[in-house]
Formats: structure tokens, C-alpha cells, sequence
């Protein structure tokens, strides 16, 4: 499947945390083949194999996140409205007008009230919290009784799309398009003669404390693992150290004080054998990711990180470049042929 | 008219630019009209012959553009800084998706993810002079083949039926207005009628005065849309109006005191022919019949207008029954009054 294509399949499907289980049929119809096994658990997590076909082959597990930020109606409200709290961190500056997918018995389109400018007690210093925000509907109360109860999840709804240079937007690129570089990097073994079997594990609860991970790895039980995920890369207004980590310029790899610095190091001299382009970023502490909960999951997982670099991290705008997404899945592939 | 309203809403037409709305309209109402000209500002103008003639028709008038950004700076990085053209809430613009120039080129506005946000930053919308467009350019040079400083974006098209009975789009404000303006001219009108479709009334309802000036009419009604503020967290008393509660009439907004005896005749027209209304109840906002109403001798003026949600937003939220109500009135008065 063309990459695009195929980024825009992936991240276009709502999958939000602790819902992921919504996505499984779809994956399981469109990438099955990919693999030789398939399981998934009751945290939400889809996981695929695929032999070397070696007796007592060591295997890599390659995880990317399923599930995406959203949100959760908690009050329907006279006129057809919904209050909503958040699933994972959302971003409420940019939900004024913001328009949405509400995932009830029927799937209903919403949009985010915005308070008219002159409504508003104060218009400069005003800040935007979920708890003073609706959803309307359009819709009777009734009827959202009925179809929407407490519960129901929300999705951003948008498409991903094209910008110039190869640059793409969308919504939960966060973390969808890492399950891109993992079905690409699995393209790209195909047919390749392999030490290691090689596992991909899109993980469910990854926004809410990485619960999906924690436990498709125990049970996939790997002897390394790769996690994927996204990083905020450089903007103006970001912080000098994050000059070197931009858009294009390759997959980021983390040092971190919580993954494997020996099979980090081991990742990075294959990637300089092999002259695929990559970005190098230092993170002292918590990563923020899988990789976070692989590194000491069963008794120990040699975890490595690397991120796609994005822009506009959790919102419905988020915007990363294909160029990386190749150049993640070259690296994988690489780090696979090196074990 | 509903198709018509999807199809205007989702042209390209920030103030000043309203060229493709005004080439899709006179393709629309062309077969329908005596006399169709565009003037000297880019007003298009359209005479109907009613059953009868009389001396001094009456004006409808709606306007053609939107609320949009103008680009006004590249920086070095690729990213474009811009400001708003007509009033566009800084709330509104975060993570939104724009169309940008002639070349129709797709950006976003940037918003810095939240995880890098200082705790004070935390819901704070940026204010529009901070934030920027992001096109997949990095440097100047780059994204200067596509966009120039000048060049104007509005949100990408997107109508769409929406919920019970209910429209989402772009540019509601004021296509909705053209789209009942063009239905009247398709269908048979008793009276002389002249129909004005405006530019720039975003930028200070500039086009109207031109051809308030050029027509010298005793008589004009704006078709506009209006803030309906129905939304939970605000009070019934500053609502202004309510989405589903029909025409919207105004007594006084922003601009305007409402001529007494147009206004009390449309709300017994309304009254006698079962049309549902609404009375504006807040003093805000402000339309084209200021313009009409200071013009050369002055003018009698009128505003009917479909209460939306969210205006000036990339998703405006209306009903297609108060467009309905619109309609049903500007028929009626254009049918019905020859002299207040």
C-alpha cells in the first residue's frame, strides 16, 4: 500500500483509550496477512507475528500506541448539548469550533460551542477548560439520551491530508503513524531471510499510563523491543534544546536514564552502517512512552526508542513528514537484520 | 435553496476576494433577471421585473464575503504570519485548517502541543499576532513559490448536514443570505425588486455603500445571519437570538435603530402569514444597513436573519428551518410593500 495511503487509513480510524478493541477487525481485514500470528488481550492491544521460521529465534517486539487522545460524555444538557471530560491530555485552546466524531449507538457528528466574543466576561486573558465547554449536536436530548448515554466516546473528526514537501495532518498521528513505519518496516523484511521473529504490537492505553503495553509485552514476551512513538520536534517558540530535532531530518532516537543504553548504542551504529538519516535526542528521565514500561516488563526487555517528529502534538492538526515515516521503517528493518 | 447554500459556503471568498462567489451567482440567477452588472467596486446588481412596476423598488441585499486571514509575513523558517480579515475570534483559529491564496494551497495554524506548555499557558488561546500557518515549507525561500504576503486564506470547505434539521459549515455569514437572494430572483416576484449582492462587508460594510449610493433606494432589507448565544452557560437575557425560533428581527443592533414603521410591518406581515420570528434581545453586532440607512438621502432599512451558532467560526452551526422562515418573509415583503 502506497505510504500515504496507508497513513491516512491508519490515522483515520478512532481508536481512543480503553476503546481500542473498535479498531481490531479493522486491522486484523486490512494487515492480517502481514502476519503468521495474531492475538490481542483485554487491555487493548493488537499484536502480530511473524516467524524467521529458525528454531529458538530470539524476537524483537516493535511497539506503536493504538490508542488516541478523546474524550468521554459525562452530562447530556438541554438543547442537544454534551459535556465532556477528557481521555488522555487534551488540548482545550483549540477546541472553540472544533468539530467531532461522538462514537454513540449511531455515530453523530458534534461541534464544540464557542462563546461569542461578546458573551465572553473577559476576551484577551481567557482561558478554555473542558469543564466550561460543550458539544452541540444538533441533536433532541431525547435522542442523545437514548443514543449517546454517559460514557460514549469522542474523536477529533478531520482526514489527514497533504501540505507541500511531503508533510501530512491529521489527527492521532499520535501515535498511528508509528504503526505506519511498523506494517512498513514489515514490507520491507518481507521475504528477507531473518534471525529473529519479528513482532508488532500496536498497544492500547499507551495515553492513560501505558496499560496496553505493560501487558501484550508480558504475554508477546519479546528479547527486544522498539518502541515508536512521536516527540514534539522544533518550532519557534520551543525550547533551544529542541533545535535539533526537526521535521524531516530522520526518526529521533532517545538516550534515556530508562531504556537500554547498550542496545540503543547498538541501534545507532547500525543506523550509521547503513547511512539511514536519524536525529539523536537526550532524555534524561521519563520518556513519555511504551518504552518507559518495556524496559521492565517480565524480567527485563533490552527497549530502545525512536520518534517520529511532529508538530502540533494532540490536536486535530498534528503534522509529521513521510519522509520520516520511510526512513523509521528503514531503520527497524535494519535493526532487525542486525540481530 | 439548500443546494445553493452548500455550494456558495464552500467557494473561496474572503473580503476582497469574492470573484468566484460572484461568477457562481450570475451563473445561478443570469437566465432570471432583466439587467445583471457588476460595479465599479465589485457589487453585483440585479434588476427584477415584477408583475407590477413601481417607481422606487425595494433593495434586497446580502454579502458575498467572508471572514478570512491575509498573510502579511515569511519567515525565514517557511511558517506564515498573518492577521485577521473581518472579526475572527483568536479562540477560533488554533489547529484549524486554512486555504491560502491562488494557488489554493492547504495549511494549518500551528498550536505548540500542549506537553510544552508553561502550567500558565495551559487553555490560553494565543493571540492571533503569535500564531502562524504551517504549509510543509521550511525555509522562506520554498514556501515563497507558492504564497506571497497579501495572499488570503479562509477555512476549508466544509458544509455538511448536521444533527436534526441542523447545517455545519464555513461562510453561513452571509452565503446563506445570497442563497435566499438568489431563490427570490429565480422565482416570479409581484413587485419591481433590485437585488444587491455585496463585497467587503467584513471589512466595514465598504461594498454596500457604493450601491446604496448608486440605486438612491427609499427601501432596503438586509439578509443576514446573526450570533444566536443559545448555548448552556449563557444567560437567557444574552442569547440575542435562538437557533430554531425562526426569522430573526432586529430593532437595533450595533449599527443600526431600525426604521419603527418597516420594522412593525414586517412583524405583523410575519404575524398574519404564520412565519416564525424572533426579536433580536441583545444590541450587538451590525450589518449593511448602516450603510444604506447613511447613504446619499438616507433610507428606510430592515434586517431578517437566520440565527447561527459559532459565526465567524470554521463551523458555524444553523437550521435549515429558520432559513425557511428567512425566505418566507423576504418573499412576503418584497410582494407586499410599496410604500412604509
Amino acid at each position: 500500500m502506497e505510504l500515504f495511503k496507508r497513513a491516512k487509513t491508519i490515522t483515520e480510524i478512532c481508536a481512543v483509550s480503553g476503546r481500542e478493541h473498535v479498531a481490531f477487525e479493522e486491522l486484523k481485514e486490512r494487515f492480517g496477512h502481514m502476519f503468521d500470528e495474531i492475538f490481542t488481550t483485554p487491555t487493548g492491544s493488537f499484536v502480530g507475528i511473524r516467524r524467521c521460521g529458525k528454531p529458538n529465534a530470539k524476537s524483537i517486539l516493535f511497539d506503536a500506541h493504538l490508542d488516541e487522545i478523546g474524550f468521554m460524555v459525562k452530562k447530556i444538557c438541554d438543547g442537544g448539548f454534551l459535556k465532556v471530560s477528557g481521555i488522555g491530555g487534551t488540548d482545550t485552546k483549540v477546541l472553540s469550533a472544533a468539530e467531532v466524531w461522538i462514537h454513540g449507538k449511531e455515530k453523530i457528528a458534534g461541534v464544540f460551542a464557542s462563546t461569542p466574543p461578546h458573551l465572553r466576561e473577559s476576551d484577551d486573558n481567557e482561558k478554555l477548560f473542558l469543564n466550561d465547554m460543550y458539544i452541540d449536536t444538533g441533536m433532541s436530548k431525547e435522542y442523545l439520551e437514548e443514543n449517546t448515554p454517559i460514557g460514549t466516546v469522542v474523536t477529533y473528526k478531520t482526514t489527514t491530508e497533504k501540505l507541500l514537501n511531503g508533510h501530512i495532518v491529521g489527527k492521532s498521528m499520535d501515535d498511528k503513524i508509528s504503526m505506519c513505519t511498523i506494517l512498513e518496516a514489515f514490507d520491507l523484511l518481507d521475504g528477507e531471510d531473518l534471525n529473529v521473529d519479528i513482532i508488532a504490537q500496536f498497544s492500547g492505553g499507551e495515553e492513560i499510563g501505558y496499560i496496553g503495553a505493560t501487558t501484550a509485552a508480558f504475554k508477546a514476551a519479546p528479547d527486544y523491543a522498539v518502541a515508536i512513538d512521536v516527540t514534539n520536534s522544533y518550532i519557534p517558540e520551543a525550547p533551544i534544546r529542541k533545535m535539533g530535532n526537526k521535521l524531516g531530518g530522520g526518526g529521533v532516537i532517545s538516550y534515556s536514564g530508562t531504556t537500554s543504553r547498550p542496545f540503543t548504542k547498538h541501534f545507532i551504529e547500525v543506523l550509521n552502517k547503513e547511512n539511514i538519516p536519524h536525529q539523536i535526542v537526550g532524555e534524561p528521565g521519563r520518556t513519555g512512552t511504551n518504552a518507559h514500561v518495556l524496559q521492565i516488563a517480565r524480567d527485563g526487555i533490552p527497549t530502545a526508542l525512536i520518534s517520529v517528529p511532529l508538530k502540533n502534538m494532540h490536536t486535530q492538526a498534528e503534522t509529521a513528514t513521510l519522509g520520516d515515516l520511510e526512513n523509521i521503517a528503514k531503520a527497524l528493518a535494519a535493526l532487525a537484520k542486525s540481530l | 435553496m439548500l443546494k445553493l447554500t452548500e455550494k456558495l459556503c464552500n467557494l473561496f471568498g474572503p473580503s476582497s476576494y469574492e470573484d468566484l462567489v460572484r461568477e457562481a451567482i450570475i451563473e445561478e440567477i443570469s437566465p432570471y433577471c432583466e439587467k445583471l452588472y457588476t460595479d465599479k467596486v465589485g457589487n453585483l446588481i440585479a434588476f427584477k421585473k415584477g408583475k407590477k412596476s413601481v417607481e422606487k423598488p425595494m433593495v434586497f441585499s446580502a454579502h458575498m464575503d467572508e471572514v478570512g486571514v491575509m498573510i502579511q509575513y515569511i519567515s525565514d523558517d517557511g511558517y506564515l504570519y498573518f492577521d485577521t480579515i473581518g472579526g475572527v475570534n483568536n479562540s477560533v483559529l488554533g489547529a484549524r485548517r486554512l486555504i491560502i491564496g491562488d494557488n489554493k494551497i492547504l495549511g494549518v495554524i500551528a498550536s505548540k502541543a500542549v506537553h510544552m506548555q508553561k502550567r500558565e499557558e495551559r487553555g490560553k488561546c494565543i493571540p492571533v499576532e503569535e500564531m502562524y500557518i504551517d504549509i510543509g515549507c521550511t525555509t522562506k525561500e520554498d514556501a515563497e513559490k507558492y504564497v506571497s504576503v497579501g495572499d488570503l486564506a479562509t477555512f476549508v470547505p466544509n458544509f455538511e448536514e448536521f444533527g436534526d434539521g441542523f447545517v455545519k459549515s464555513k461562510a453561513i455569514d452571509d452565503r446563506f443570505g445570497c442563497a435566499v437572494l438568489c431563490q427570490m430572483i429565480k422565482e416570479d416576484r409581484e413587485l419591481d425588486t433590485v437585488f444587491v449582492f455585496t463585497v467587503c462587508e467584513e471589512t466595514g460594510c465598504r461594498g454596500a455603500l457604493s450601491a446604496a449610493f448608486a440605486l438612491n433606494a427609499d427601501k432596503a432589507v438586509i439578509i443576514e445571519s446573526t450570533t444566536a448565544g443559545d448555548m448552556p452557560g449563557i444567560s437567557e437575557a444574552r442569547r440575542a437570538c435562538c437557533v430554531g425560533k425562526g426569522a430573526v428581527l432586529s430593532v437595533m443592533d450595533g449599527g443600526t435603530i431600525y426604521d419603527r414603521d418597516f420594522f412593525e410591518k414586517a412583524v405583523s406581515i410575519a404575524e398574519e402569514n404564520d412565519v416564525k420570528y424572533q426579536v433580536k434581545t441583545t444590541v450587538c453586532g451590525g450589518n449593511e444597513a448602516r450603510s444604506y440607512q447613511t447613504t446619499g438621502n438616507g433610507c428606510k432599512v430592515l434586517a431578517i436573519s437566520a440565527p447561527v451558532r459559532y459565526i465567524h467560526s470554521a463551523s458555524c452551526v444553523a437550521k435549515t428551518s429558520d432559513f425557511d422562515e428567512v425566505l418566507s418573509l423576504a418573499r412576503l415583503i418584497a410582494d407586499n410593500i410599496k410604500e412604509i
